[in-house]
C-alpha cells in the first residue's frame, strides 16, 4: 500500500515536472518582458551579482532569439559580455561580443552600437594591448555616440582614445583628443575622468619636454586621484609618472612613484580575486554556460538554416513558375503576333487581289472594246469607204472626166481608209486573227526588228497552231508589251523570243542584252505596266519571273497553262 | 475579145457588192453573174453561174474568204479567184496565194484597180494592186544594199513590175526565189523573163543584168 501510494506519488512529480519542461519550453516571453528581465540582469551585474545576472540574461538571449529581435539579442549578448568584462574574463567577453555585434549591426541601435564598440575598444587596448584594433573599435563608438548626440560618452571615448594613442607614443595623433576632453572636463568630465585627464596632460607635456607643465599635471592627478580614491587610475598615473621622473633624471623620485604604482596595483589585485572568488561558482559553470548558450545559438541557427533552405527551395519554385509564365507571355506574344501578321497578310492578299482583279477587268474590258472597235473598223467603216470610193469611180468612169474635186475626194477617202486600216491593225493584228498566236508573234518580231534591234522568234510549235482566241489574245498583248519595253527602254542590240509548248503548258522566255535594271525599279508607268502583266498572268494562273543584270539584260519568263 | 467575162461577187457588206457591181458594169465585156453575201454558199453558186472570176472577200461571217479558198483548193477552182480585202498583211496575202489565188487586191485600190485585175486575171496573169506589189517589192529587197532607191528614166515599153524582175534578176535571184519573193508562180516568172528580153532586145539574162547596171538599178 505505500508502496503504491510512493510510486503515485514519483508520477504525479515526474507529471509536474514534465508539464512544467513543456510549459517553458512552449511558452515565449514576450518583448517588454525580455526588456525587464535584461533590466534586472543588469541591476544584478552592477551590484555585483554576476551569476544572477549571467543565467537572467541567458534566458532573455533564449527568448530574444525566439522573438527575432536583433535589438534584444544584441542587448542580451551586451548583458553576458559586459558581465565576463567584470569577472576580468577578457577573452569570454570579446567573444560574447563579438557573437552580439553581429545583430548590433541589423539594428539602428546607436547607443548600443556605442556601447559594443566602445567596450570592444576597451579589451583591444587594455587587455590585449592591440591598439590599432582599440582605437578602430573606439572610432567607430565615436561615430554612434555623435550620432546621438551623447556628449558624455564621446567625452569618454575621445578620452580613451587619447590614452590609447598615448600609450604608444602618438602624442600627434591623440594630441586634438586631449584637447577635446580639456575643454569639456568641468562640463561632460567628473571625479572619475580628472585623475585620467590630468595624467594623459602630464603624459602630453613629458612627451614635449615641458618639465614644469607636466610636473604639474602628474600631481594634480595624484592629488585628485588619492583624494577620489580613484585607484586604477591612480596606480596608472603612478606608473607614468615615475616614467617621466625617470626621463628627467630624477631616479629616488621615480622610484618612490612606483613603488606606489605597485602598492596600489597590489590593492586592485587583491580586490579582483575577492570578486574571482565571490563568483567562483559562477565560474565552474562558465563552460556550462558557454555550451547552452551554444546550443541556443546552433538550434537557432539549424532552424533559420531550414527556412532558409525551404525559402531557396520556394525562391526556386517561384522561379520557374515565374520563368514559365514569361514563356507562356511570349508565347502568347508571339501567337498574337502571328495571327495579327496572318490577317495583315490576308488582308494584303485580298487588297492585291482586288486589285489584280480590277486590272484585269479593266484589260479584259480594253481588250473587249479593242476588238469590238477593229472589227467594227474593219468591217464596217471600211467597207463603207471603199462603197463610197467605188462609187466615185464609176462617176468617172461613166462621164470620162476626171474632176480636180473627184480625184481630191477619192484620196482623202483612200488617206482614211489607210488610217483606218492601220488603227484596226493596231488594235487587233490580221495574223492573230486568222493564223493564230505563234504566226503573229513571228511576224511582230521580224516587223519590229530593224537596224538597231534584231529580235530573234524561235519556237517548238508549228506555226499555225491555233489555241483559245481569248488566250491567244492575251498573251500576243503581253507579250508585244515586253517586246516594246525592251525596244523602248533597254537598249538592246538583239532580243530574243522563244515560246515552247511542254504538256499543257507554254513556256515563253522573253530575253534582251540590254543594260537591264535593278529590282523593284521597273518602268511601270509606261503602256501596260510590268504590274499589270503580272496581274494579267496571275489570272491565267500563270507563274511570273523577271531577272535581270545590269549592263548585261533582262530575262523575263512566263509559265502559263494553255487554254484550248 | 467577143467573149464576155462572168463575174461573181462575195462579200458581207451589200454596198460593197452595189459599189464594184456598178463599177464593173461600165465595162461592156464584163458581165457580173451573181453575188453571194456569206462564204458559205460560194462554191455552189459559183458552179451554177458558170463564172469566169471571183472576186471575194476575206472576212465574212459564218465562212470566211480563206475557208472558201481551202475549199476550191480541195474540190479544184471553179473559177480563178481575185481576193478583195481591206487586209494587206503580206504574210496573210502570201497565204492565200499559195493556195491558188490568182489577184489580189485591197479595198482601198479597188476603185482604180479592179478592171485592171480583172482583164489581167482573165489574161491568165497574177494581178496584185500597186500597194501590195510595192510592198512584196520592197520587202524582197529589203536590206540589200545594192539595191538603188533612186529610179531614172528608163525603157517606156516595160512595166512596172518587168523593171522589179529585172532588178531581181540582176541582184541574182534564182527564177524560183523570185517567185517566192514576189507571191507569183515560176511560169509568171518565166514570162516576164521573156517579155522583157523581147522588150530589151537582149539574147540572154546577161543582157537583162548589163541593162540594169548600166541604168543604175542597181548599185555595182
Amino acid at each position: 500500500m505505500r508502496k503504491t501510494t510512493f510510486r503515485l506519488l514519483l508520477f504525479f512529480l515526474f507529471l509536474i515536472n514534465f508539464s512544467q519542461n513543456s510549459f517553458a519550453q512552449k511558452k515565449t516571453l514576450s518583448q517588454s518582458e525580455i526588456i525587464n528581465l535584461l533590466k534586472d540582469a543588469r541591476t544584478n551585474r552592477i551590484t555585483g551579482d554576476y551569476e544572477k545576472s549571467l543565467l537572467k540574461s541567458r534566458v532573455a538571449l533564449e527568448h530574444s532569439i525566439k522573438n527575432k529581435s536583433n535589438d534584444l539579442i544584441a542587448n542580451s549578448y551586451l548583458v553576458i559580455a559586459s558581465n565576463f568584462d567584470e569577472l576580468t574574463e577578457p577573452l569570454k567577453a570579446l567573444h560574447y561580443y563579438n557573437l552580439g555585434l553581429y545583430y548590433v549591426k541589423k539594428t539602428n541601435n546607436n547607443t548600443l552600437k556605442n556601447q559594443y564598440y566602445n567596450n570592444l575598444g576597451n579589451i583591444y587596448c587594455f587587455d590585449k594591448r592591440q591598439y590599432d584594433k582599440g582605437i578602430y573599435y573606439y572610432k567607430k563608438s565615436l561615430e554612434h555616440s555623435q550620432k546621438v548626440l551623447d556628449r558624455k560618452q564621446i567625452f569618454l571615448t575621445k578620452l580613451n582614445i587619447t590614452w590609447a594613442y598615448f600609450d604608444i607614443e602618438k602624442f600627434k595623433e591623440g594630441f586634438p583628443y586631449l584637447e577635446y576632453i580639456n575643454k569639456y572636463q568641468s562640463i561632460d568630465g567628473g571625479e572619475s575622468t580628472i585623475v585620467a585627464l590630468n595624467m594623459l596632460n602630464g603624459m602630453y607635456y613629458s612627451s614635449i619636454n615641458n618639465i614644469k607643465k607636466a610636473t604639474d599635471s602628474f600631481e594634480k592627478a595624484i592629488v585628485f586621484g588619492t583624494v577620489g580614491n580613484e585607484k586604477s587610475d591612480l596606480s596608472f598615473t603612478y606608473l607614468e609618472y615615475s616614467k617621466f621622473l625617470n626621463k628627467i633624471n630624477q631616479p629616488q623620485k621615480a622610484y618612490n612613484s612606483l613603488i606606489s604604482y605597485y602598492k596600489i596595483t597590489n590593492e586592485l589585485n587583491i580586490e579582483e580575486k575577492l570578486v574571482k572568488a565571490n563568483v567562483i561558482g559562477v565560474n565552474l559553470e562558465i563552460d556550462h554556460y558557454k555550451r547552452e548558450i551554444d546550443k541556443i545559438e546552433t538550434n537557432y541557427k539549424l532552424k533559420q538554416h531550414k527556412l532558409i533552405e525551404e525559402q531557396s527551395k520556394n525562391k526556386k519554385i517561384a522561379i520557374i513558375v515565374l520563368f514559365l509564365l514569361i514563356c507562356i507571355i511570349i508565347f502568347f506574344y508571339f501567337f498574337v503576333q502571328n495571327i495579327r501578321l496572318k490577317q495583315k497578310n490576308r488582308l494584303k492578299d485580298i487588297q492585291s487581289r482586288i486589285q489584280e482583279n480590277i486590272i484585269n477587268a479593266s484589260i479584259n474590258g480594253q481588250e473587249l472594246e479593242r476588238k469590238k472597235i477593229a472589227s467594227f473598223l474593219h468591217d464596217n467603216i471600211s467597207s463603207l469607204l471603199s462603197s463610197a470610193g467605188l462609187h466615185l469611180n464609176v462617176y468617172t468612169s461613166i462621164n470620162k472626166a476626171q474632176p480636180q474635186e473627184i480625184n481630191k475626194t477619192k484620196e482623202i477617202l483612200e488617206e482614211a481608209h489607210n488610217q483606218i486600216r492601220n488603227l484596226s491593225h493596231e488594235l487587233m493584228p490580221t495574223l492573230l486573227v486568222r493564223f493564230g498566236l505563234l504566226y503573229a508573234l513571228e511576224d511582230l518580231c521580224e516587223k519590229t526588228s530593224n537596224s538597231k534591234i534584231n529580235i530573234a522568234f524561235n519556237s517548238n510549235i508549228a506555226i499555225k497552231k491555233r489555241y483559245n482566241e481569248d488566250f491567244e489574245m492575251k498573251l500576243y498583248f503581253i507579250i508585244a508589251e515586253l517586246l516594246n519595253n525592251i525596244i523602248k527602254h533597254s537598249d538592246a542590240n538583239s532580243a530574243n523570243i522563244m515560246i515552247n509548248e511542254i504538256e499543257n503548258i507554254l513556256s515563253i522566255d522573253v530575253s534582251d542584252d540590254g543594260k537591264g535594271f535593278i529590282d523593284n525599279k521597273l518602268e511601270t508607268n509606261e503602256g501596260f505596266g510590268i504590274n499589270q502583266i503580272r496581274a494579267r498572268i496571275n489570272n491565267m494562273k500563270g507563274e511570273f519571273s523577271i531577272n535581270s543584270v545590269l549592263n548585261r539584260g533582262t530575262s523575263i519568263s512566263l509559265i502559263i497553262p494553255i487554254a484550248y | 475579145m467577143t467573149q464576155n467575162i462572168r463575174i461573181h461577187l462575195a462579200d458581207d457588206h451589200q454596198l460593197i457588192i452595189h459599189g464594184i457591181q456598178t463599177l464593173l458594169n461600165t465595162i461592156s465585156n464584163f458581165e457580173v453573174v451573181g453575188f453571194s453575201l456569206n462564204g458559205k454558199t460560194i462554191f455552189e453558186d459559183v458552179k451554177k453561174n458558170n463564172a469566169d472570176i471571183l472576186v471575194l472577200d476575206i472576212s465574212m461571217p459564218e465562212k470566211d474568204g480563206i475557208e472558201v479558198v481551202k475549199e476550191f483548193a480541195e474540190k479544184g477552182f471553179p473559177c480563178k479567184v481575185i481576193i478583195l480585202s481591206s487586209y494587206d498583211d503580206l504574210k496573210l496575202i502570201k497565204e492565200i496565194m499559195d493556195l491558188g489565188v490568182s489577184g489580189y487586191l485591197t479595198k482601198q485600190s479597188a476603185g482604180n484597180n479592179i478592171i485592171e485585175a480583172v482583164y489581167a486575171v482573165a489574161n491568165g496573169e497574177e494581178y496584185f494592186c500597186e500597194s501590195i506589189r510595192e510592198k512584196i517589192f520592197s520587202n524582197a529587197t529589203k536590206n540589200n544594199p545594192k539595191l538603188n532607191t533612186y529610179k531614172p528614166n528608163i525603157n517606156p515599153l516595160l512595166t512596172e513590175r518587168e523593171i522589179e524582175i529585172i532588178i531581181l534578176i540582176a541582184l541574182e535571184y534564182s527564177g524560183k526565189e523570185i517567185s517566192e519573193q514576189l507571191f507569183i508562180s515560176t511560169n509568171t516568172v518565166e514570162t516576164h523573163r521573156k517579155n522583157i528580153m523581147k522588150k530589151l532586145k537582149a539574147k540572154n539574162t546577161i543582157g537583162i543584168v548589163k541593162y540594169a547596171m548600166n541604168n543604175h538599178l542597181i548599185i555595182s
